[in-house]
Formats: C-alpha cells, structure tokens, sequence
C-alpha cells in the first residue's frame, strides 16, 4: 500500500511539507510573480494544490497530469476552477511534450513539480527529471519528490549479516541510480541506512539537475529547499531548485530574502527532516498554551505523556512540532 | 661563496618522436580521409566559398591509387599556394595566425595543419609532393627522403620551374610503403581498400552530393544517402523532428525522423540474427560538409542518455543527421582525426539536447506502435522517401517552425516539433509474450497450419490466442 491512498491532509508531516513549499514560493513571488507563472503537477484525486497555488497565488495558468484513467476522471470532476487543465497523460509524456504544453500555456515562466511515489523507477524518474531540466529556462522552478525508504532496498536474508546486507543493497541501490550515482561523492555501504538513503539520492538528484543543465552555460541549478519526511509508509525526499541566470543570483536572494529563510538549502547534502507528531486536539492545545511562555524543555518536561520510550527522542519529536506547529494541519469531523 | 651560473636545456621536439607519435592516434583510412579533406579546402579557396548551385564542385576531382608498390592521391583542386607551401603547409601543425589569413570566412576543416604529414608519415618513408597552384606562375615539388625522416632537420627541399601538368592540383606521392602498410593495399591480402571506398562514400556523401567526385584505384566511388520520410502535406502525422539555431557562430540544424515503417516483429527478429538494416540507422554529423560521424547509434548522438532508450533493433527505423556550419573552425566540434566529436564544444551541447528531444519523439512512436506496426501502414503511406536535407529544408522553409523558449531569439533558436499519431485509446491493445518448448510450437503449427512449412511462432502464438478466446466467448455465452 503506497501513502497515496490516504488524503494528505490526514498526514500531518506530508501536509507541513506542503506548507513550506507555498512559503518558499511566496519567496520566490517577491522576485518573480507566481500569478504570472505556469504550475503543473500531479494533483491526485482532489487537486488539492490547485486549489493552494490558485487562492495564495491567483495562478490561473494550470496544468494536472494523471496517468490513470478512474483517479482522472475523478480530477475532471473534482476540478476547483475552469482554468485547470486536467490532462491524462504521464509524466513521461510531460517530458517528451514539455515544449508542446509550454506552447499551449504560453506562460512566461513554469513551476513543474514531478511527484514519484514508486520505488521501482528510480533510474527513469531522474531520467525524466534530467530530461525536463534540459527544457526549463531561467526563472522556472522544479521540484521532484523520490521514494527514500531504506525498505525498497529489501531486507537482510536469513543469517546475512547487517554488514552483507548493506555491502548488497548499495550495490542493488548504485544499480538502480545508474548514471545518476554519485560515484564522486565517496558513498558506500555504510550509508545505507535511513538517514543516508535520502544523502544518496538527493546526491543523484543533484548529478541529473547538474546534467540538465549542462548545455547551458549562463544558468545554474540551485537548491532551495530539501525535505525528508514519513507519508505513512515510506519516506518520501523531496527537492525544490530553481534555474537561474548566473548574473541574477544575487538579485534572486536579495529579493526573495531566501537566505533567511530557516528552511533554505544551502547545498544538495542533505535534506531537512519533518518528523512532527502525530496529536490529539488536546494534546496540541496543552502544548501551544505553554509555548514560548517557558522553555521548550520545560513544556515537554511537564507533559504528563512522551513522544517515545527514549527521552532525548522523544524531545527531538517534540522539537520538530514546535518548529512547525504553526504548519500542523487541524482536522474536524464536519456534516455536509 | 659560489656564484650562480646559467645555461640552456634542449627541450626541442625529437623528429623521430613526433612521427611516431602522431601516427599513431589516426588509422589508415582516416589519415586518407585526411588527404581528401585538403583536396576539398582547396575547393573553397578557389571558390572563394561562394556555391552558386546544387552541384558546386562538380569540376573537381581527386583520383586516389593504391597498391602495395605505392600511394598517389591527384587532384584538379587549385594546388597548394607557394607561400602557402613556403611558409606552413609542410610545418607540422599551423603557426599561429596563418588559419585565420588563409582561410578566412571559408567553410573548410583543414584545422590543425597535421594532415598531410600524418597521412605520410602513416604510410612510407619516402614522399613527392608536386603542386600546380592556380593564379600562380610556376609548379614546385617538394620532396621528403628517408635520410629526412631519421635526421633532427626540420627543413624540406623545395625546387620550382618543372613542367606543369594540364590541371591546377596537387599529386601527393608516397613510396617506400611500411610493410603493413603495403599489405593494406593489396586486394589479393586485405579488404582494406574495401573498406577505404566505404569510408569516402559514407564520409563524403555530401561533398560528392555537391558534384566531388573520386575515383579509388579508377574506380568511381558513389556517396550514400542519407533519406527520411517526409509528409507529403504538413499536417499532424509522421514528419521529421527539425531544430536550426546559430549556436557559438556555428549554423546548427539538425532533423531526426523515420527512414522507412516501422519493422515487424518478424523482421527485428531476423535483424537480430543477421544485422542488416540497422547499419542504415542512427545519427550522422557533418561538420562544413565533412561527415564525422556516420550513423552512430551511441551515447554520444543521445542513445541512452536521460530519458531517451538506448538503440535496440527495433528503432531500426530511425535516422537523424546534424548539420554544423562554421568559418569559424575551431568553432565545430571536429577533433584532429575528424572521427567522432568534440564533446566539449558549446555548438555540439546545446545541439545534444535537441538531437534527444527529437529522437526522443520516434522511440516513443516505435514504443506505443509495438506490436501493431500495421496499423501504423496508413500514416507512413502519407510520406515520401526524400535526402534528409531535403526534408529539413521543406519544414525550416514552412511556417510551422516554433521559437525555442530556453535558448530565445538570441540564438535565432527555432523548432519543429511533430504531431505523430496515436494509437486509438477506446480499445486499446496489450502485447502477450511468452516462451514454450520447440517440439510444443511445432504441434500447435502441425495442427493449425497442416502441411504449411516454416510457420513463424508468432503466427502460431495469434492462432492460438484467437482460438482460445473463440472457446472462452462461447463458453461465457452458455
């Protein structure tokens, strides 16, 4: 069962993630305005982006791709406002067809976001990310989200031991990557944990963006933010660039004020967790009547219930939420 | 206290270095190529790079012989200028600034100035070098012995005034053949003259396109042909992929599309046994007519790099060429043997991306037809089997070219990006493939097709299915 199932709303940690994606492009809104740029993703059955970029933004330039035909029939029903194109196609498709749909949108700049939930396809996701970077001009933003879980890599086999396994699943997983590895990166076995699965692949995600642009030598790709987080099932990575014109990149910072921003990317070493909790109404109250009103440990010592066995983990959850408790999704039972 | 003294060190080059060294990174057949690459320079200087028609060097000729005795390349191409030939013509490699006087604002790729004297040194140790320059007064000979080759002097004799032949040329003897050499070019005991012919007509398609012509051992070499299908009317359907820009003052247009159907199953089986056709398959580049790179099916031309397949049998079908133009010569992405490319090359990059773009489109083609490429009979009966440059230019002279929005006008970046068709989605169709024992297949073709020989096991497969599911509509009705 892939998370894909469960609306994200209900996944508080996906749903933050989303929060910061609108906030770093209100950034970006300040050096280019997002009203005037195109925004193609993959909406799912509820559109539910749509609907963000459309009410923070008034984007009116919209394109959802759906590859399965029940999920877009739903889109087409679903479909918060007339200018949304909801196009049955793959993201495949997008790729190959980028220039086709960029004629029709006529938009002067594009955010395309290609949202990956299988594992299976890692190689041909970065291939198709590459492909679509080839085709991106300065000023377009992308963003990629790839499947990061250390268990699409398998399990230790009876009497393998944890060593084995992993000396095994890096080489399945620089297989998987192809090219893409990041064979200059000085990885190995050892980084096969779940914490540097994410390092490897935003690594490899790195080396496509790198060669999308290789073409162009007045423009540079540049991370702006860099997530991990849990969906439910798996760990999902996921990473906004932009293509800039190298004589912008100060003005780009200057004006988005992205360098004081806390989520910003730095580089392409890792991405920031996302990890927060999940809370009952009353918890959440309890907490953020006592926020920034006395210490953070002092809230978390007082609470009568913890995160996890492990104290210090326990905090460290703690920590996350209070980092983005103003992001945490609250949901009510409501009749229609 | 002891004083500081100074001196000099040799640090000259070694005649007998330099010789060796440089002949060992061309082959034969690209050192001859070399040969004719000056032939055609000497073209365009007398030309003066102005082509008033199709056929612009259709009085030009080189007539290379061959054989274990010997080597001579003759040609009608103007002759070597005597400064030319006095000043840097027999140096090895250009001096500094000469490229730019001789050969300003001609699209020639005579670049480095190692060709000849690679193509020597490659072959023997004794050489004549007659020229008969055009608008000049006197022939000269220039003349490289044995005793040259081994001693440290970087000088050549050079005498004037001798008869002068009917044409204005060259003759570039060589002699005293190296044993390996000389093997090459005897018919009785290599095939290497063979492959030479194929070499010029495939390397120098298009300037015999333009009316060259050479003779190899007096026989008349015919240029290939580079063809694509191109749409009859240009409307939404198969019609070739085309992109144009002025990358780097390099003119760039490139143009990938379909050469002929797609190939049935049964063909791709067989091509896989016996390659054939495949060969005619790939992408060819042309820098300033020079062919480099003759039907590559690699990851240089795009094949498996970022989205976009590497070649398999079954894109037999497609077929692309990429046109560089530049007077500026080291503007082209041309390496010193003139195989293969210069991948560093700014015009080369921006064009790799565009070559993938379009190729990109015919794998996908050839993907989504799978297993129903008779379906496809009816698109390509709209198309004409036409030179690609031919092709190209009926689409880059339409109006259907598009401005591309990541390079801009800056680089008069244009496209033509085409419509191909789909299968019809309402009832759509899945490919079943699987494996049985031979002895199985051949009871099922006894049964089905009795006393029909040689039943293909694909026809046996469609048999079966059909008659299988004849049972199971049948057995629902009930």
């Amino acid at each position: 069962m892939s998370g894909a199932d469960i609306p994200y709303q209900l996944r508080p940690n996906k749903h933050v993630e989303r929060q910061l994606f609108w906030e770093l492009l209100e950034h970006i809104d300040h050096f280019n305005p997002i009203r005037d740029t195109a925004y193609i993703s993959m909406g799912g059955r509820f559109l539910e982006d749509f609907k963000q970029v459309h009410a923070k933004f008034g984007t009116k330039k919209l394109l959802s791709i759906e590859s399965d035909s029940v999920v877009h029939e739903r889109q087409v029903f679903n479909k918060p406002i007339g200018a949304l194109i909801c196009r049955r196609m793959t993201s495949g498709e997008l790729v190959t067809d980028f220039e086709r749909i960029t004629g029709e949108l006529q938009a002067k700049n594009y955010i395309v976001w290609l949202d990956y939930a299988s594992s299976k396809d890692r190689l041909a996701q970065l291939g198709e990310f590459e492909s679509l970077v080839k085709k991106l001009a300065a000023n377009d933003v992308v963003k990629i989200t790839m499947n990061a879980s250390l268990r699409t890599l398998g399990e230790p086999k009876v009497g393998e031991s944890q060593e084995d396994f992993q000396k095994r699943a890096f080489e399945r997983f620089k297989n998987k990557l192809g090219t893409y590895f990041p064979t200059a990166a000085g990885l190995d076995h050892n980084n096969i944990t779940g914490d540097g699965i994410p390092v490897i692949l935003m690594a490899a995600i790195k080396n496509a963006a790198l060669a999308g642009i290789s073409s162009s030598s007045n423009v540079s790709v540049k991370p702006l933010s860099a997530f991990l987080y849990n969906d439910g099932f798996h760990d999902m990575l996921t990473v906004t660039c932009i293509l800039l014109d190298k004589s912008m990149q100060a003005d780009f910072f200057a004006s988005t004020r992205l360098d004081a921003w806390e989520f910003t990317a730095s580089d392409w070493s890792a991405p920031i967790k996302i990890f927060i909790p999940d809370l009952s109404l009353k918890e959440r109250v309890t907490i953020d009547g006592n926020l920034f009103g006395k210490s953070d440990d002092e809230v978390h010592s007082e609470l009568t219930f913890s995160f996890n066995e492990n104290r210090s983990i326990s905090f460290e959850i703690f920590k996350n939420y209070v980092t983005h408790y103003r992001r945490y999704p609250g949901f009510f039972r409501a009749g229609t | 206290m002891t004083s500081l003294t100074q001196g000099m060190v040799k640090a000259g080059p070694s005649k007998r270095f330099f010789v060796s060294m440089m002949t060992r990174d061309i082959d034969l057949k690209d050192a001859i190529l070399d040969l004719l690459d000056n032939c055609v320079d000497g073209i365009q200087r007398k030309l003066k790079g102005v082509e008033v028609d199709e056929k612009p060097y259709k009085e030009f000729w080189a007539k290379i012989t061959a054989n274990p005795s010997g080597f001579t390349i003759e040609d009608n191409c103007a002759g070597i200028p005597r400064k030319v030939a006095e000043e840097s013509a027999f140096m090895l490699g250009r001096p500094l600034g000469k490229v730019g006087e001789i050969d300003k604002d001609l699209h020639t790729v005579g670049m480095y100035g190692i060709g000849m004297k690679r193509a020597i040194f490659k072959m023997g140790n004794t050489c004549t070098v007659y020229s008969n320059p055009y608008g000049e007064d006197q022939a000269f000979k220039v003349e490289i012995s044995p005793d040259w080759m081994e001693n440290e002097s970087w000088e050549l004799p050079i005498s004037y005034g001798m008869s002068r032949s009917e044409n204005f040329g060259t003759t570039l003897k060589v002699n005293g053949l190296y044993d390996s050499i000389a093997r090459n070019f005897d018919e009785n005991d290599s095939n290497f003259l063979e492959d030479l012919a194929a070499a010029i007509s495939q390397f120098y398609a298009v300037i015999m396109g333009k009316g060259f012509t050479v003779f190899l051992n007096e026989k008349l070499i015919s240029p290939v042909e580079i063809k694509l299908l191109s749409p009859m009317v240009l409307a939404p359907g198969i019609a070739p992929y085309v992109f144009s820009a002025n990358i780097d003052e390099v003119e760039t247009e490139l143009v990938v599309g379909f050469r002929r159907q797609l190939a049935s199953e049964r063909e791709l089986d067989a091509e896989a046994d016996q390659p054939k056709s495949s060969e005619d398959a790939g992408w060819t580049i042309i820098c300033n007519d020079r062919v480099v790179l003759y039907n590559d099916k690699g990851s240089l031309t795009g094949w498996g790099r970022s989205n976009v397949p590497k070649y398999h049998t079954q894109f037999i079908s497609i077929s692309g060429m990429v046109i560089f133009r530049s007077a500026k010569l080291f503007n082209l992405p041309l390496t010193t043997t003139k195989r293969g490319l210069d991948t560093d090359n700014k015009a080369y990059i921006v064009a790799l991306d565009y070559m993938m773009e379009g190729l990109k489109k015919f794998t996908d083609y050839t993907n989504r037809w799978k297993g129903r490429e008779d379906e496809t009979t009816q698109a390509f009966s709209q198309t004409t089997s036409v030179p690609a440059t031919q092709a190209a230019a009926k689409i880059l002279q339409s109006d259907r070219m598009s401005v591309v929005r990541k390079l801009g006008s800056e680089v008069n970046a244009r496209r033509f990006i085409p419509d191909l068709p789909y299968p019809e989605d309402k009832n759509p169709k899945r490919r079943i493939v699987y494996t049985r024992l031979a002895a199985e297949i051949e009871h099922l073709a006894n049964h089905f097709f009795p006393g029909t020989p040689n039943v293909a096991p694909s026809d046996i497969g469609i048999r079966s299915f059909e008659k299988c599911l004849d049972i199971a509509l049948r057995e629902l009705k009930k």
